[in-house]
């Protein structure tokens, strides 16, 4: 019997499909880490701070304004000036005095202040959000106890309202890459497994036939 | 920053505090255990971070419903093929393993297929079911959208342009935040996009049913892009809400666009095709990048809680991304948010290559199309020939110099090059020197639709030049053929005008059925001109400078110095032109119109073209006394400029007679008169025309029909002629070689081997065997060279008288000794071999290397001599018999002449800075003067008639096209009686037949020949003393019908006859007032004399043992003592004392 001569190319469809499969792992080993750096470890820096019981001590409102940038549709932006409302707390934890913050972005975006409203073209407007805060705060906030977030290392003069992020981001950070990985190993096996079958096929077919 | 604080502020301030304040207690409430407080707040302080979307009190964003959507189909779909393409394998396995699992594996495929119905691809699942309706299914959706008929090319028309619509749509949308709600009845765009991307659906299903391989379908660009765009407009309306997301992925069909036109047949040139292609990749490429960009950077990164973001419109991202492309990266735009610099990291390595590549592809496309398309178009009144062939700046310049030259009186002709490379930058420099004339067209002359373009029907001529220089002259003849049959088979009414390399090829020519030489059709064959030139100047030393002078074209340049330049350059400056001869010389005999040319007019008159009968026109070189002219002859004069000529024309006795300037004579009023007071005189004089022919005839044949049984001349009468003989006979050894050949013979060295390629050495020996010599006054020629190469040649040299052979380097003196290179009468060098080498200064080394060795070469007879000629005093006398004198001389002519390669050369450095061409033509003549850079013709060599290079027969392109006279005048002068009889007889068969001698034959012989004269020799001794020019050309012609028509002149120009300069330059056809000094020699055209025959071998004999004598006593032969003389002249002296 002659031996049956067999094409074990890959057709054009099958070599992007492996290419496909092979740059989706690719994609997903390169966006673990990327999450990893970009996600993961913000987040575990901020779950580095610990829960502790803060009481308000002192409220106050600093005469110095800052700007703030609004928006007024496409391409339309100006400044405005909104007073600095400063919250002072205690903390259970080192058993001192910080400011409170809403969480880290608002640390980032202004130290200074406890709050930073939303930027209205208005700038009395933002006065009196502010005004009813610190009315709130001073009137029925004050030795009132909450959890705050106290983070010794690295901001040891401020406490947070809120962490940003929490375990829910893990959970992401391997998912999303741990899908692409399998969906393109799977393809990957499946592109394979179809033509290494079809190869057998017609091997089969032809000894059939001759 | 700035626009980083806009989007976090209000993300956070608007309502966090405030709302806040409405659950804060719960909060703290929460914080406090023993309260055990509900944990909504972190939901709402979720919310609190997505103030952007109004739509939703939720409030969240969906953006990744929408990527899922688009992800899961796209994978999904994918995975599902894949698994239907395993499992029916597995089938088939299976199948073949045992028919037990048939019934399951038919089932499985059908599960997949409820599975996927979802992604419209039903139909294909259905194949095991019923696969006859499935592939009528196939077959229908194929032929829908296949661009073969016109529905599916409206098809795939109207998809392009709603794809374009719908990036339009997408640049509308993009200026609205990226995650939007808007009221689908309301939103105008959205409704539009909706109709499109359901059109897209139909159109993807189609497609998805048409095709053969569902993988590849998937995998296919416009496939993606579709799961990536189609799905999520569909998901919005559902869900209210539309996210801006990868619509810009749209921009990837653009792609299409060179397909779509393809379609269309818009695009038919490749250059269009692949500019399209270009510019669409590109185009989508950067329009993609930008929307990927504008997505990303307007919403931000997705763990930063998208407040990373900045609002950049489209239009400035498009901007980035060139500017990033581009390596420019001015930073006033950066992206800002970590996957848009990821995204940049990766596009750029792709971008940057491709800008890289693209940009300069697309700008050269489209800066060198159209720069030499288009078609030419035709100037009213003015002529146009198209020039073709080997389009290089030396032979363009050559051409254009010669062509475009001021001395010709009215160029009214566009040249139009036809070639199918660009002209390289100096070549386009040149064309745009001679704008007003020179137009060039780039195309092939192969294709008829360049032909068209140039309207080569309508042009005058077409010239095709061929490359001298080509290391394969065959195969250059033979694409030439094939430009001559394509403009042939094109209209074969256009005349064409072409240059051949080899004699052989031009057989090939005359086979082309419209190839009509009466027509005006000439082929120039440049070895046979060559050859022919050294050939003549075997005959006459130095005719090859000066026929070479008189056919192209060069204006006289004034020296005042009383240098030989000063003659010579008066001498270059003459060409040939024709006119038609006045009526007032009708009726007289040719000498007598000669005369009164010279005299009256300035002008030369060397032939005429005769009419003997009513379609036969013959050209007349000089025809003697027996022809008188007629009616509207044309003549070819030799004269300064065409201006000179008209005065031919116009010439009337009555009113001219006695001007003395030539230049007075202008167009007369009394034209009609003369006319008619000659016309019953002309008729006479045609009769007794007719009778004087016969008359000659009469006188001739008697003489020489001697042995009329023996072949004597070959079938046309034309050549020597005798029954071909084998080359073993023609081969001597050294011995008998010395014993052959005495004196007066000429050699041909010939450098060359068995792959050499063929010279046609034919061409040299025709000329020399031409049927108006006598017998005795043929030259022995003998070859010095390689058998094998000979042997190659033979065939067509077996036929004629006197030929031999040495076989033997011609650079051995032994072998120059035997063949007493010394008394020859001319040494001429040949090489064969084609040098494909790059240096062009080694490519005449063998020629060089020859010539000089016989320069040097010492023979004991001379040595005297040759010691008292290094002194200086050498007497003129000595001139026969001393190599140095008059032999070598000739000898380092020839070499310089002959040497194919050094006249390829020369050519080629020609024009421009010629290093190597001066280089060359020092090395022949070692004690010359002349700059590095002077022109060939200005050379000394050349002057002396000791440098002949083939680029001088460029200028006969040009001669020929203005006038075809000239080109057969100067065949029949060079090959010694070359008619199309004979080419015609040469193209049936490769040799010459042999004839017997009939009295038609036997006239042919009457024809002129060149020979040079000694002017202290003949009758004309007298004038050789202080005598002028003009006397002697009136004496000549009336006394012996000799038309003189140059003189060879000692270098130095000496008064008296003793000088020891031996080199001599060429004085073209020299004014009246010239004053003739007597070492002079003159070139004239002489008659044919059929007496001579008779006792020609004794007086050639006796003026041989003469010229010994003289060799050896160094005495005084002939009527002047001590005067130079040679062969001929003495010949010719003897013969002219024998009239």
């Amino acid at each position: 019997m002659a031996k049956t001569r067999v094409s074990y190319e890959y057709s054009e469809a099958e070599d992007k499909s492996i290419r496909l499969g092979l740059f989706l792992i690719v994609c997903g080993i390169v966006s673990l880490f990327i999450l990893c750096f970009c996600w993961l470890s913000p987040t575990l820096q901020s779950m580095q701070s610990k829960p502790a019981n803060c009481t308000v001590i002192s409220v106050r409102r600093l005469e110095e304004r800052f700007e703030c940038v609004f928006t007024c549709g496409a391409d339309c932006k100006g400044t405005s000036l909104y007073p600095c409302l400063q919250i002072f707390v205690n903390n259970s934890e080192s058993n001192s005095i910080a400011l409170l913050h809403y969480d880290e972005q608002q640390l980032v975006l202004n130290p200074k202040c406890s709050y930073v409203p939303k930027c209205e073209r208005d700038n009395q407007k933002m006065r009196e959000d502010v005004i009813r805060l610190q009315h709130y705060w001073s009137e029925e906030g004050s030795n009132q106890t909450f959890t705050c977030f106290f983070n010794p290392q690295r901001r040891p003069d401020d406490v947070l309202w809120q962490r940003s992020h929490d375990a829910s981001v893990l959970l992401h950070c391997v998912l999303w890459p741990m899908v692409s990985l399998l969906v393109g190993t799977l393809i990957v096996l499946l592109t394979v497994c179809a033509r290494s079958l079809a190869v057998r096929a017609e091997a089969i077919q032809k000894r059939k036939f001759s | 920053m700035s626009s980083k604080g806009s989007n976090m502020i209000p993300s956070e301030g608007g309502n966090l505090w405030p709302d806040n304040g409405a659950f804060l207690p719960r909060k703290m409430a929460k914080g406090n255990p023993k309260r055990g407080y509900s944990p909504k707040s972190q939901m709402e302080i979720l919310i609190l971070y997505l103030p952007d979307i109004p739509c939703d009190e939720s409030g969240q964003r969906m953006w990744w419903v929408f990527l899922a959507t688009s992800l899961v189909t796209f994978f999904g779909g994918l995975v599902i093929i894949l698994l239907w393409r395993a499992l029916v394998y597995i089938w088939t396995v299976c199948c073949q393993c045992g028919n037990k699992e048939k019934a399951q594996s038919i089932d499985i495929p059908t599960e997949v297929a409820h599975d996927s119905n979802e992604d419209g691809e039903e139909e294909d699942q259905e194949v095991e079911v019923a696969s006859d309706w499935m592939t009528s299914l196939k077959a229908w959706a194929g032929v829908m959208i296949c661009a073969q008929n016109s529905t599916g090319r409206m098809l795939v028309v109207l998809v392009f342009i709603l794809s374009i619509g719908g990036l339009v749509i997408y640049l509308i949308d993009s200026s609205d935040p990226i995650e939007s709600c808007p009221d689908f009845r309301t939103d105008f765009t959205l409704q539009v996009d909706m109709v499109f991307n359901i059109f897209f659906l139909v159109y993807f299903g189609l497609r998805f049913i048409a095709a053969n391989d569902k993988l590849k379908f998937w995998l296919d660009l416009n496939s993606i892009v579709d799961f990536f765009t189609v799905p999520p407009v569909f998901l919005s309306m559902y869900l209210n809400r539309s996210w801006l997301g990868l619509r810009f992925l749209r921009a990837l069909r653009l792609i299409q666009i060179s397909e779509i036109l393809q379609f269309l047949n818009i695009l038919q040139t490749s250059d269009s095709i692949k500019l399209v292609n270009l510019c669409s990749v590109f185009l989508s490429t950067w329009l993609t990048g930008a929307g990927f960009i504008h997505l990303v950077e307007n919403s931000g990164d997705p763990w930063e809680n998208f407040e990373n973001s900045q609002s950049l419109s489209y239009w400035e991202c498009v901007y980035l991304i060139m500017v990033t492309m581009s390596t420019v990266g001015y930073g006033d735009l950066y992206a800002q948010t970590d996957l848009g610099r990821i995204f940049m990291v990766f596009f750029i390595l792709g971008g940057l290559a491709m800008f890289a590549h693209y940009v300069p592809e697309i700008a050269a496309l489209i800066l060198n199309r159209q720069k030499y398309g288009g078609s030419y178009d035709l100037t009213p009144g003015k002529k146009h020939i198209v020039v073709c062939g080997n389009i290089t700046l030396e032979s363009v310049s050559n051409f254009l110099k010669d062509f475009l030259h001021e001395d010709r009186d009215d160029v009214n002709v566009e040249i139009v090059f036809l070639h199918h490379t660009e002209p390289n930058l100096e070549l386009e420099a040149l064309f745009k020197r001679h704008f007003t004339q020179v137009v060039f067209f780039q195309g092939s002359i192969q294709n008829p639709f360049d032909l068209a373009r140039v309207k080569i029907e309508l042009a005058d001529a077409c010239l095709i030049i061929a490359n001298k220089y080509s290391s394969d002259p065959d195969a250059e003849d033979a694409s030439n053929i094939m430009r001559v049959i394509s403009i042939k088979n094109y209209n074969s009414n256009i005349r064409i005008i072409t240059q051949m390399l080899q004699y052989h090829n031009k057989a090939h020519l005359l086979n082309i059925p419209s190839w009509n030489w009466r027509e005006g059709d000439d082929a120039i064959c440049l070895a046979e001109l060559k050859l022919g030139f050294i050939a003549q100047s075997c005959l006459a030393q130095g005719l090859s400078t000066m026929l070479a002078n008189l056919f192209s074209m060069r204006s006289s340049i004034q020296i005042e110095e009383e240098i030989w330049q000063k003659y010579y350059l008066e001498g270059v400056s003459q060409e040939m032109y024709t006119d038609y001869l006045s009526s007032s010389f009708v009726g007289l005999s040719f000498p007598e119109v000669c005369e009164l040319c010279f005299v009256k007019l300035n002008l030369l008159l060397i032939a005429i073209e005769f009419k003997s009968h009513e379609r036969n026109i013959n050209m007349m070189i000089n025809p003697g006394r027996h022809v008188k002219l007629q009616e509207k002859t044309l003549g070819i004069f030799i004269a300064g400029d065409a201006k000179e000529v008209k005065r031919a024309s116009v010439y009337c006795k009555a009113c001219h007679d006695d001007i003395t300037d030539p230049k007075l004579i202008k167009k007369c009023g009394c034209k009609r008169l003369t006319e008619s007071a000659l016309s019953s005189m002309k008729k006479r004089q045609k009769e007794g025309m007719r009778d004087s022919i016969n008359f000659s005839k009469n006188t001739s044949q008697p003489v020489d029909t001697m042995d009329d049984n023996v072949k004597r001349f070959d079938s046309t009468g034309m050549f020597h002629w005798c029954p071909s003989r084998d080359i073993d006979m023609a081969v001597l050894t050294r011995s008998e070689a010395s014993m052959t050949v005495v004196s007066g013979h000429v050699v041909v060295c010939i450098f060359g081997d068995v792959n050499s390629a063929v010279m046609g050495l034919r061409n040299l020996v025709m000329p020399l065997r031409a049927s108006n010599f006598h017998y005795h006054e043929l030259k022995h020629i003998i070859f010095v060279g390689s058998l094998d190469y000979l042997k190659k040649e033979w065939d067509t040299l077996s036929n004629f008288p006197k030929v031999s052979i040495l076989p033997g380097s011609p650079l051995s003196r032994a072998n120059l000794r035997a063949v007493n290179i010394n008394l020859c009468d001319m040494c001429v060098i040949l090489s064969a071999n084609q040098n494909t080498g790059d240096d062009t200064s080694m490519q005449d080394k063998e020629s060089i290397l020859g010539s000089l060795n016989i320069q040097s070469m010492r023979f004991e007879d001379t040595i005297g001599l040759l010691q008292a000629n290094s002194h200086g005093f050498v007497p003129l006398g000595m001139d026969r018999s001393s190599f140095e004198n008059s032999s070598v001389h000739g000898l380092m002519r020839q070499s310089v002449t002959m040497g194919s390669n050094i006249l390829t050369e020369l050519g080629t450095i020609l024009p421009v800075v010629s290093i190597v061409n001066d280089g060359n033509v020092q090395y022949l003549d070692q004690d010359d003067d002349d700059d590095p850079d002077t022109e060939l013709y200005l050379t000394q060599p050349f002057a002396c008639g000791a440098a002949f290079a083939v680029s001088v027969l460029d200028s006969l392109m040009s001669a020929t096209y203005f006038n075809d006279n000239i080109l057969t005048l100067i065949r029949t002068l060079v090959t010694g009686g070359s008619t199309p009889e004979l080419e015609s007889l040469l193209g049936e068969e490769n040799t010459l037949r042999g004839g017997y001698s009939t009295p038609e034959t036997l006239v042919k012989r009457d024809r002129c020949h060149v020979t040079q004269v000694a002017l202290c020799e003949g009758p004309f001794a007298e004038l050789g003393e202080g005598g002028l020019y003009g006397d002697l050309f009136c004496k000549a012609m009336k006394t012996y019908n000799m038309l003189c028509f140059g003189i060879y002149r000692l270098l130095d120009m000496p008064r008296t006859t003793e000088t020891g300069c031996t080199k001599r330059f060429v004085i073209t056809t020299p004014p009246y007032d010239l004053e003739l000094i007597p070492t002079d020699k003159v070139f004239c055209l002489m008659q044919f004399d059929p007496t001579r025959g008779q006792f020609g071998n004794t007086l050639s004999h006796s003026s041989r043992s003469s010229y010994n004598s003289s060799k050896k006593t160094s005495a005084s032969v002939g009527s002047c003592n001590s005067q130079p003389k040679c062969y001929e002249p003495c010949d010719n002296q003897k013969y002219l004392e024998q009239l």
